[in-house]
């Protein structure tokens, strides 16, 4: 679906999917930016609503009780590690719960386990 | 330096939930932290209020009463107390509101990035201002207690001289012509009329 399909036919329902083409298709989208160590910005376009959407993939995130908790997928210093990601856009999607952003969309990436 | 991300294994909603909730924890991160440190802010200040404002802990009223070093003592942990207590404040007042900076527009990352740093930042804040404001209640405590158990003032000394010897020590009391003096030797009693001179010193010798 592209921003102009999305302008003639409406967004396209909430829904919470994964479909096999959707990391291939994202891959294609997406660009990994580097912040330092442990930040990282993953950018590009969802799979299913074509939304431009940016993803931060973080070492730390603050958890309340003054620790903190590995913000990502696993993963070998050097080597790969794969991270979830869900299209987190926010255009209007019929149907989407109030404690919900996006489309439904969610992916599986493989970045290097540095990003 | 950009890099890029290749497709990876099928999904499951594991992994959904997964993502859903990183994202959450990252999205409310800033707001998470500010409204810790708001209320670290709250309950901390409450109990240096505590301890000060209600005289919790007293000692003595004058500290003029202590002997010097520990007089001396009371003064620098109350300055310490001091010095931990407005660092700790001025920290824990960052972690809730922020730096008060101007940066160049350039300079800033992506929003995202940017929240993530300054929550990160903003809990370094917390935890240096959280350790700050016990440390000063501590040192308050300690200041106290020092009042509480530290060495009192040394009696005025007197040094008398009679016709046969000087003699020194505090003077107990005076009565039927005769002065009762404290002297390392123990007590001695003097009469006043074979005394020939009277000072005040300092300190004894020998004592």
């Amino acid at each position: 679906m592209t921003t102009d399909d999305a302008v003639r036919n409406g967004p396209v329902p909430y829904r919470e999917v994964s479909e096999p083409g959707y990391a291939e298709q994202a891959a294609g989208t997406f660009v990994i930016e580097n912040f330092g160590v442990g930040t990282s910005l993953l950018g590009g376009r969802c799979p299913r609503c074509d939304a431009s959407i940016e993803v931060p993939l973080l070492d730390d995130v603050f958890r309340g009780d003054l620790g903190s908790r590995p913000g990502g997928g696993t993963g070998a210093p050097g080597g790969i590690r794969s991270v979830p990601i869900i299209c987190t856009c926010a255009e209007a999607h019929p149907g989407r719960p109030a404690d919900r952003v996006g489309c439904g969309a969610y992916w599986i990436f493989d970045v290097p386990a540095g990003s | 330096m950009i890099d890029r991300p290749a497709a990876g294994r099928a999904a499951t909603p594991a992994d959904l939930r997964r993502a859903q909730q990183l994202d959450a924890m990252r999205r409310t991160e800033l707001l998470r932290v500010r409204t810790a440190a708001t209320q670290w802010r709250n309950g901390l200040a409450g109990l240096l209020v505590a301890l000060i404002g209600f005289s919790l802990v007293k000692g003595r009223s004058d500290i003029g009463e202590l002997a010097s070093g520990a007089a001396v003592a009371v003064g620098l942990l109350l300055l310490l107390a001091l010095a931990a207590g407005a660092s700790g404040a001025l920290y824990l007042l960052r972690a809730a509101n922020g730096r008060p900076s101007v940066v160049q527009v350039s300079t800033l990352p992506p929003g995202p990035i940017a929240d993530h740093r300054e929550a990160q930042d903003a809990a370094r804040a917390l935890r240096r201002g959280i350790a700050l404001s016990l440390t000063c209640a501590a040192l308050l405590t300690a200041a106290v207690a020092t009042t509480w158990y530290g060495p009192a003032k040394d009696q005025p000394m007197v040094e008398l001289t009679t016709d046969s010897a000087v003699l020194c020590g505090a003077v107990i009391r005076i009565d039927d012509g005769q002065v009762t003096l404290r002297t390392s030797a123990g007590e001695r009693l003097i009469e006043l009329g074979k005394l020939r001179a009277m000072r005040a010193v300092g300190s004894c010798p020998g004592s």
